[in-house]
């Protein structure tokens, strides 16, 4: 076991709280360049282009983003999976787990969860690229006590 | 009953950022990057010969664990996940910042008036002085000494954790840190 020794314990806390002006200099450059990282990704139609206006996309992941911001901001939940089934660019169905809190009745989070993706989705992908959508499944996979993500 | 929890993200724990950032949300990443840049900066800036190097690995690891982090289970903690990509960053560079003997007016406490008595070095003399001849006693130590020690005493990882991050034993990373903080007493003694 090692001895406690003071001296190097107030080295370290000095050497801890030092400010790093370095990181400050640099921490929008570090945003951006994730911010700009491609994640290998599906694209899924979102509007269906008529005449020559041409197809508007989105990706899963940045659908799966979205969808997941949306669901930690209005609800006491941890989104823990959101999957997606395509059938080639088309969007057939959603599959999302999430961990709730003790307290809360779950099936209406399962109902709330499910409208508040309908409505998300709805103001992507317009009504002729969801036109044989299939269904939003949600499982609450854990419950905890308090707020997930306060854990 | 659904009550709007507002997703508060900056005080949520490591094990829910990471999974809300599996999962796809690029806003717990982002907090992500908020609360591990400025660690990973500093771990970085004392491993590297260039600051513009410590720049680029640090970019380069946040990149690198975005497009990771949906393969990451949890094995281990975010911060050692994250130290461990690092710490490849920095190998990968080969321009490490090697160990270098130092004068040795850059280890002494500042003489004067006011600075006889150094038993507390932290009152007794600046706080910017000590912290300049610590600087200089670190980059004397050897690259995986003072990467151990750093972990160690800045971090507060344990020895398995830097063992993970440095793909050493655990008995090995002990071994690392005792003649770290040896070689550290004998540089900086006249602070003691």
């Amino acid at each position: 076991m090692t001895e406690p020794d003071p001296f190097m314990h107030r080295a370290s806390s000095h050497l801890r709280t030092a400010p790093e002006p370095g990181w400050d200099a640099i921490s929008d450059r570090v945003r951006a360049a994730v911010n700009a990282a491609a994640r290998t990704a599906w694209p899924i139609r979102a509007s269906s282009g008529t005449g020559n206006r041409g197809v508007i996309y989105i990706t899963d992941q940045a659908l799966r983003s979205l969808l997941a911001r949306e669901l930690r901001r209005r609800f006491v939940c941890q989104p823990t999976r959101i999957s997606f089934t395509l059938d080639g660019e088309l969007l057939r169905a959603i599959d999302i787990e999430v961990t709730g809190s003790y307290g809360t009745q779950l099936r209406e989070l399962g109902d709330d969860i499910r409208r508040a993706v309908f409505a998300t989705i709805g103001e992507i992908i317009d009504d002729s690229s969801q036109e044989s959508a299939g269904p939003i499944d949600v499982t609450i996979s854990d419950v905890v006590d308090g707020d997930p993500l306060q854990r | 009953m659904t009550t709007p929890a507002g997703g508060a993200l900056r005080d949520a724990d490591d094990e829910a950022l990471r999974i809300a950032a599996v999962v796809g949300d690029r806003e717990a990443f982002d907090v992500i990057v908020t609360r591990y840049g400025p660690v990973l900066y500093r771990y970085a800036r004392r491993m590297l010969a260039s600051e513009s190097d410590v720049a680029d690995v640090v970019q380069d690891t946040f990149v690198a664990a975005w497009r990771q982090i949906s393969g990451f289970r949890g094995a281990s903690s975010l911060r050692t996940w994250l130290f461990a990509i690092c710490n490849r960053k920095i190998a990968d560079t080969h321009r490490l910042r090697r160990a270098k003997p130092v004068e040795d007016w850059m280890l002494e406490p500042l003489a004067g008036p006011d600075t006889v008595a150094v038993d507390d070095p932290f009152t007794a003399t600046s706080n910017a002085a000590f912290l300049e001849a610590l600087e200089a006693a670190l980059a004397e130590l050897p690259v995986r000494q003072r990467a151990v020690w750093m972990m160690r005493e800045i971090e507060s990882m344990t020895f398995p954790e830097i063992g993970e991050v440095l793909q050493l034993s655990p008995d090995a990373v002990r071994g690392h840190h005792l003649r770290a903080t040896k070689s550290l007493r004998v540089l900086l003694r006249r602070w003691q």
